[in-house]
This record gives C-alpha cells, structure tokens and sequence, in this order.
C-alpha cells in the first residue's frame, strides 16, 4: 500500500466519520426514560402555563401544578360549579391567574383555586392566553375570514386584534366545522416567541408579546384533509404541540403515524425539531404517545407522556 | 333560516359520509341537532337553537382538534 493510498484512505475514513455524528436523528431513537408521575390520568388537557421550573396544567375545572424540579404535583380545583367547564390559562405580569369559564365569562382564580372575580364576555370565546398585560381572548369564529384574537385588559369593556393569524373561511362548510378549524392552540417558550397554530395545518406562528407575528411553514410533518381531521375520533394533527427553546429553536410534537393497533392512550408519536427559520433539523418517533413537551433544550426534552408520565428524552 | 339549517345538516351530512357513530361523534351530534333546531317554528327560537348546536360542536372538537 503507497503512501497515496493511505492518504486516500485516511480523507476517505475522515469523510465517513463526519457522515456518522448526525446533525438530525431520523425516527426510531424516541426512548423516554420515567422521571416522576403519573400527574394526570387521560383527561384532556385544557390549558398550560410554564414558569420556571412550574407547569400548571388546567384538567376539567382543575389546576394541577408540575414541579419539575422536585419531581412532585398538587392539585388545586377551581371554585367553579359542578359541570360548569373551564378552557384556557393566562397568568398576566401582575401575578393575577385567569382562565374561560364556559363560553361567556371569565373568571380570575386565586392560587387556592377560589374565584375572585368574573367578568361577563359579550359574546362566545373559545380560547384563553396572556402576554404581559394583557388576557388574549380567541372568539369562537363563526363568520371568517378576520382576526382570530383579540387583546384587552381584563377589566376592558372591548379588546384590540392581536397578531398576525387571521380566521379562514373552509367554502362548503358548516360555520360550526369552520369554527373549529379556527381554532388556534399555543404551546410553550423558554424564549421571547410563543408557537401558535391551527389545527390542519402543518405550520406555526411565533407571536412576540407585542403580538408581532411570523409564519413558519413546518416540512415533514403529515396533514389530513380538514374533512378527515373533522370526523376522525383521535384527529391526525400535524401539530399536537409545541415548544421554542432558549436558542429560538421550535420542537413539534405531532401525531406522526401511530402504531398499526388502536391505542387508547391519547398522544402524538413524532416530535421533529426546526431552526428559528423553519429548516428541518431531525425528527424522533416515540416509543410511546406523547401529550406535552415540558421543555427542551441543547441536552434534553421533558415530555408528558400519553399515560401522564414526565419523561426525558436526550436531546439531539 | 329553515333552509339554511338545513342545507347546514346536509353539509354535515356530507362530511360524515358513511355512518359512523364511533368515529364522528360530534359531527353526527352536529348534524342531529341542527336536525332538532329545523323543525322549530319561531324564527328567533329557531336562530338561538341552531347557535347553540354550533357551540355545542365547537366545544366537543375543541377537546379533539386542540386539547392536549
């Protein structure tokens, strides 16, 4: 072997090696590891607020607070009659927590869970966030297209639009069907963006809390027809939820393609990861269902399983 | 309005396709009680049905097409 050949063969080995460290695993590494739980049983998760180590989860007319540091929850029910449903969570900069109580009120909740005031809402609303100041109130959309939030203080007689996501009109549709195909979902940050979307759509958009808007467009992801989404009882979304770290970076949990046999236990399988510009950068399937990303950073991602288990998964 | 419940029950109708009871839930809820608020005489009764069958959907998918 001449010394050309080595050489070769050393760019060659080099060249292989760079090959093998991945800059984006594909589907099939998603092994979670059990920190601590189950926190929640199957009940659907209705509102979510993140601070610090803290996630509060709203389940029912419940608020059940995650402690991630000290791996432990509580549960605190809300002071709202039998029956009576909450959606939505919002804790504004003065501390103050407030959530939807049924369509046409909404109700602030002391940390006991008493309610401490209610203020009437002139009209149906379906959705519930904060921003600094301000409670975000989302509509329940009936006659699209048009702004689908709107801004206001809590005590405000009327809000502003807020943002740049507008309502869209589905031609040959019941406006009911339309309706919940307005609806928008936000997930959590570790940054200054928060990820909304609707839910047949394989895209977010990232709202600072100016309401600034910036639309990603998310590649790889499976989308159903909005017919199909709209019947189907456990709905193939593209995004099921989502999560931008500290570096501007946006994980998606999405409900990928679930195993061949039904499963009860609710959850996405895939959670795919993109750059602050909305570049592919890896995708994971999950050896179980996936109902919240906790958080996620350079090392791992914290994760709600389907069975309400906090789980981690290295990072990528 | 009658007509425009009506034709709202048979979009819905559509979209259901084949029935399906397990898997379309609350489109067929939807569709029954669009159904419901059609044969209601008074107008105004009738608006106020028809809203509430909307409302009455929009909160059974909000569970399936935005809860966690």
């Amino acid at each position: 072997m001449t010394a050309w050949t080595i050489a070769r063969c050393s760019v060659l080995l080099a060249a292989l090696t760079a090959c093998k460290a991945p800059v984006a695993r594909q589907p099939g590494g998603g092994h979670l590891a059990p920190l601590f739980g189950p926190v929640i049983s199957r009940e659907v998760i209705r509102g979510r607020l993140d601070a610090g180590d803290l996630v509060t989860l709203l389940v029912g007319s419940t608020l059940v607070r995650v402690d991630l540091a000290n791996r432990r929850e509580s549960r605190v029910p809300i002071g709202v009659p039998p029956g009576v449903g909450c959606w939505g969570l919002a804790r504004l900069d003065d501390g103050s927590t407030w959530t939807l109580k049924g369509h046409s009120a909404l109700i602030r909740v002391e940390p006991d869970g008493r309610v401490s005031s209610e203020v009437p809402l002139p009209e149906p609303h379906v959705g519930l966030f904060g921003a600094g100041q301000l409670l975000i109130l989302q509509k329940a959309a009936l006659t699209p297209p048009g702004p689908a939030l709107t801004a206001r203080m809590p005590t405000a007689a009327a809000g502003d639009s807020w943002s740049g996501m507008r309502t869209r009109a589905f031609p040959g549709m019941a406006r009911a069907q339309s309706a919940a195909l307005n609806m928008i979902a936000c997930g959590g940050s570790a940054g200054s963006v928060r990820p909304c979307w609707f839910p047949d759509e394989a895209a977010v958009s990232l709202i600072d809390s100016t309401g600034n808007t910036r639309r990603l467009t998310l590649p790889g992801l499976i989308v159903m027809p909005p017919e199909t989404l709209l019947v189907a009882e456990n709905p193939q979304r593209p995004v099921r939820d989502a999560f931008v770290d500290r570096r501007g970076r946006i994980w998606v949990l999405s409900t990928g393609a679930p195993p061949e046999m039904p499963m009860e236990v609710p959850g996405g399988w895939l959670l795919a990861r993109y750059t602050r510009d909305g570049a592919a950068d890896g995708q994971v399937r999950f050896d179980e269902p996936v109902r919240l990303i906790l958080r996620a950073d350079d090392e791992r991602v914290l994760v709600l399983t389907g069975n309400g288990t906090v789980s981690e998964l290295k990072s990528w | 309005m009658v007509k425009k419940i009506l034709f709202a029950s048979l979009v819905v109708f559509g979209l259901v396709g084949v029935p399906r009871p397990a898997l379309a839930g609350c489109t067929t809820d939807l569709a029954d009680c669009y159904g419901r608020a059609a044969r209601i005489d008074s107008f105004w009764y009738r608006w106020a049905a028809g809203l509430d069958c909307e409302l009455d959907y929009v909160d059974c998918a909000r569970e399936k097409l935005i809860g966690r």
